[in-house]
């Protein structure tokens, strides 16, 4: 059975305000399950951290650390396991 | 002198003490006008002391034949009012029209904020004496936090008053013959709401001088100091606490166990130096001194022990993740938000922290500003999250935050 592919995207934030992408929690091919902290983003007032949605290995990470980020933006992708 | 005077002259004596040289003493003791004396008598040429009265609460008992004393007509509750200056202006010219009030009232503002009677950070040793309950009960709290504007960076408050065993119903809280502004607990936690620190029960009486409807009246005498706020600077200094108490909490929430090598910044260090806390600890000085200008910010992954070879210089390590924290053992709160599809399935999930200080301080604001980031999100949640948690997560993640972290007390 093929492994499905997560996207994860930014949020729709209410304001156009800069986000950077700070911390990936995990690094590409490392399992992360779901519920564990995947990445953090940083906006003006406050730091955000994402949820992995889905058990799975991330696969791929489309945005560096410290490079900006707007919503809906796709960062990175899981390939499920469960 | 009263009883209660002649109880609390020996640690009236220790608060002189600590006056400096041309130092300022303000005596709030409307109902003691022989304190003028005494403490005239104490200064000697050390200080000068400044005598408050109050128009509003009641006749000036005025010591007779004491010099040296500087009088003020203020109000307890609000030491910038100028009475006298607010007087002048009213007998020239008192208002008639709402126009001519509201002149009046910016005036008054205006000489609140650009003269106020009693400056702030400018009194070395406050003494108040029976005023809270002299004060309006909505203007006691606020009235703590005015002493601790006027008082100097190391100032010091010694207040006599009455407390009471049980908390005190509205009734009796406006109750002419009840003698407390606050209870026993309750009065400590005003004062550690107004950011002083150190705060110690110099004197409370055993048994019961007073009740009214079943509840007992005691006198006590506290003394609290000013002067934690700053940076949290590294100099490599550390703190041996002594006991005799296994484990201790200071007002800043370090906890500090009997014997432990306790690392702390260069603020806490020298705050441990100062009474009330002399005796209690053995200093650690680093063997190489750190110049305060080369100082670095406190580094949040720090653990709570102050090791060896750091005072020795001999060794400064890098911090792994896991180690243990230097946390004050306190709640933030962080906000979660989640999205979710119309049947319900969680389809994303994210944590709200704040950006500096790594959780909101309670959980009103977590939730507003998940709520405000994310307006689309299905649902918005408050969470309590513990200092230690926090201190991990910024570890791990490699962001500091300053030390110590302060439970909600601003």
């Amino acid at each position: 059975m093929m492994n499905k592919r997560v996207e994860i995207r930014a949020p729709e934030h209410h304001t156009e305000c800069t986000a950077v992408l700070s911390y990936w929690y995990v690094s590409v091919g490392q399992a992360v399950k779901a519920g564990e902290d995947l990445l953090d983003y940083e906006t003006e007032k406050a730091v955000v951290t994402l949820e992995a949605p889905v058990d799975g290995i991330l696969a791929e990470v489309l945005v560096a650390e410290d490079q900006a980020i707007h919503p809906s933006m796709l960062l990175g992708v899981i390939e499920s396991t469960g | 002198m009263s009883p209660v005077l002649l109880e609390i002259e020996d640690l009236l004596q220790k608060s002189l003490s600590i006056v400096q040289p041309a130092g300022t003493v303000l005596l709030l003791a409307p109902d003691h006008p022989e304190l003028e004396c005494l403490l005239a008598e104490r200064l000697a040429e050390r200080g000068q002391l400044v005598v408050m009265h109050c128009p509003c609460s009641g006749p000036v008992h005025q010591a007779a034949g004491v010099e040296r004393i500087q009088r003020l007509r203020g109000v307890y509750s609000d030491l910038r009012i100028d009475v006298d200056w607010l007087e002048k202006r009213l007998s020239v010219s008192p208002p008639v029209t709402y126009s001519d009030l509201c002149a009046f009232q910016a005036a008054r503002e205006g000489q609140m904020r650009d003269s106020p009677l009693v400056p702030s950070d400018s009194v070395d040793l406050l003494i108040a004496v029976g005023i809270l309950r002299r004060l309006p009960v909505e203007q006691r709290s606020g009235a703590l936090m005015e002493f601790y504007r006027v008082l100097k960076k190391q100032g010091r408050l010694a207040l006599i008053d009455f407390v009471s065993d049980e908390s005190l119903s509205d009734h009796l809280l406006r109750h002419p013959d009840c003698p407390a502004g606050f209870q026993e607990l309750e009065l400590m936690e005003v004062l550690e709401s107004a950011k002083f620190h150190g705060i110690e029960i110099g004197h409370l009486d055993q048994d019961p001088v007073a009740s009214l409807e079943g509840v007992a009246f005691r006198r006590l005498l506290i003394q609290a100091h000013k002067g934690k706020e700053g940076m949290c600077l590294e100099r490599y200094q550390g703190v041996i606490y002594l006991g005799p108490w296994k484990v201790v909490e200071d007002d800043d929430g370090h906890i500090l166990k009997r014997g432990q090598r306790f690392a702390v910044c260069d603020k806490t260090f020298h705050i441990y130096k100062r009474p009330p806390y002399t005796g209690q600890f053995v200093y650690l000085e680093p063997a190489t001194d750190v110049p305060l200008e080369q100082a670095k910010p406190w580094d949040v992954r720090h653990p709570a022990e102050r090791l060896p070879c750091e005072t020795k210089g001999t060794f400064f390590p890098q911090y792994e993740v896991g180690s243990s924290v230097a946390s004050t053992g306190g709640i933030g709160y962080m906000g979660i938000v989640e999205w979710r599809t119309v049947n319900g399935e969680v389809t994303r999930r994210a944590k709200v922290l704040h950006r500096f200080k790594g959780c909101f301080e309670d959980g009103k604001e977590a939730l507003e500003t998940a709520r405000r980031a994310f307006p689309d999100a299905s649902s918005y949640q408050a969470v309590p999250l513990p200092f230690d948690e926090v201190l991990r997560r910024r570890q791990r993640v490699g962001r500091t935050v300053a030390c110590p972290i302060t439970p909600n007390r601003e």
